[in-house]
């Protein structure tokens, strides 16, 4: 059983209020998504309250996830990010953000791989450096198209457009 | 937000999971999402495009606090407890579609039967909140037999069933009792495929037409009762 099935048939025993499985499934994915929420919100206590609420959402909800739509990683993945956005819209985080944790991405030659998809890195791969930039500060480090056009030093409009072709150029490449 | 046409949509949905969409245009989607369907598979789809980017971040280990102020937010007695699953403990997930009352014990009401082979020592009534009883299932644990009848019409999508449930003692899973019958006033009669007497519950989830594909409730749990021995 690799690592996300583990993770879905917790998710399924959890829905079935099996607290023994909700402590597994805490255990087997909490640091994991910790280190999401601190990405996004770059604030350690932040992250853990986001990460609390995601754990909450999560024992509610077990029982509206269904296998069939999406991956049990990709599903609690989404609620954490979700809620570390929304907690970003109280605070008001002052740029530079935290030039250390930046450096460690995206910068060339330092993508996502090993344990990553194959897919994708090929196709991050083929998008421009200020596309593939744009895409993955957003995704992975939460920055918004403003954040991004005073890092980048580049017009709004520039980045917005930036980023719609980087999505829809992605998409195209794992649609091939 | 117009949303009718399909290139926008594909857009605000991969907005939305990169995060680039934000404020109340967030919110406003948000709001289509919860009924879309369409959305909500083109949010999916985007969900596991990008999802591998998130693979190689660094770990970060919570505090044990984070675990206690959760057990202590959810309501569990103590952490660490109740290592078995308490399988009547089931809630109902979604409001609006839930709530359970129930006629519990003998019904007085009913008429002698005249059928020795069913006497019902078990009667729930499922009533929904918004709709009124929906189903009463009466049971005889002696002779294992169940006779459901639909009180109100049920509708449901055709790729859509309702499965009955059978809750057991903790650490057992429960055990499929079959489908609902979802036409008014259809009596459905059958011997059960468990130790009635050895449930502790009954309830009802949402499930795929032909009902759980995993032998497990795979849906939410609309209805669930306690059964007090």
């Amino acid at each position: 059983m690799d690592e996300n099935e583990r993770i879905e048939a917790l998710l399924a025993r959890v829905a079935l209020r099996d607290r023994a499985a909700f402590r597994e499934l805490y255990d087997a994915t909490a640091a994991h998504l910790l280190g999401v929420a601190v990405r996004i919100l770059r604030s350690r206590a932040q992250a853990e309250e986001a990460l609390q609420d995601a754990f909450v959402q999560i024992w509610q909800n077990a029982a509206t996830y269904r296998a069939e739509r999406a991956r049990g990683n990709t599903w609690m993945n989404s609620i954490v990010r979700y809620r570390a956005l929304d907690l970003l819209r109280r605070q008001s985080r002052e740029l530079p953000l935290d030039e250390q944790a930046v450096a460690q991405w995206p910068d060339e030659g330092q993508r996502p791989d090993g344990g990553a998809e194959p897919r994708l890195e090929p196709c991050l791969e083929e998008l421009g450096e200020q596309q593939r930039a744009c895409v993955t500060l957003a995704f992975v480090e939460g920055y918004s198209h403003q954040e991004l056009s005073t890092r980048m030093d580049t017009p709004l409009g520039t980045i917005k457009s930036w980023v719609r072709r980087g999505l829809d150029r992605l998409r195209e490449c794992l649609e091939r | 937000m117009k949303l009718a046409n399909s290139e926008l949509r594909e857009e605000l949905a991969g907005q939305y999971v990169l995060g680039t969409l934000r404020g109340r245009a967030r919110d406003r989607f948000e709001v289509y999402l919860r009924q879309d369907e369409d959305l909500q598979r083109r949010v999916a789809a985007w969900e596991e495009r990008l999802q591998p980017m998130l693979d190689d971040v660094s770990p970060v280990r919570p505090g044990p606090e984070v675990w206690r102020d959760l057990v202590r937010r959810l309501g569990f007695e103590a952490a660490g407890q109740s290592a078995a699953p308490r399988w009547w403990a089931w809630r109902p997930v979604f409001g609006v579609l839930a709530v359970v009352l129930v006629v519990g014990g003998l019904s007085l009401r009913e008429p002698v039967r005249q059928n020795l082979l069913f006497m019902p020592d078990i009667n729930v009534t499922f009533v929904d909140e918004a709709r009124g009883p929906l189903w009463r299932i009466e049971a005889d644990s002696v002779n294992n037999r169940v006779e459901i009848t639909v009180l109100d019409e049920v509708a449901l999508d055709a790729d859509r069933a309702m499965e009955l449930w059978l809750l057991r003692d903790a650490g057992q899973a429960p055990v499929s009792l079959g489908l609902m019958p979802l036409n008014r006033g259809a009596v459905q009669s059958f011997r059960a495929a468990a130790q009635l007497s050895l449930g502790t519950g009954l309830a009802v989830s949402l499930e795929p037409a032909g009902g759980s594909p995993t032998g497990l409730p795979t849906g939410p749990v609309l209805y669930a009762q306690q059964l007090s021995s």
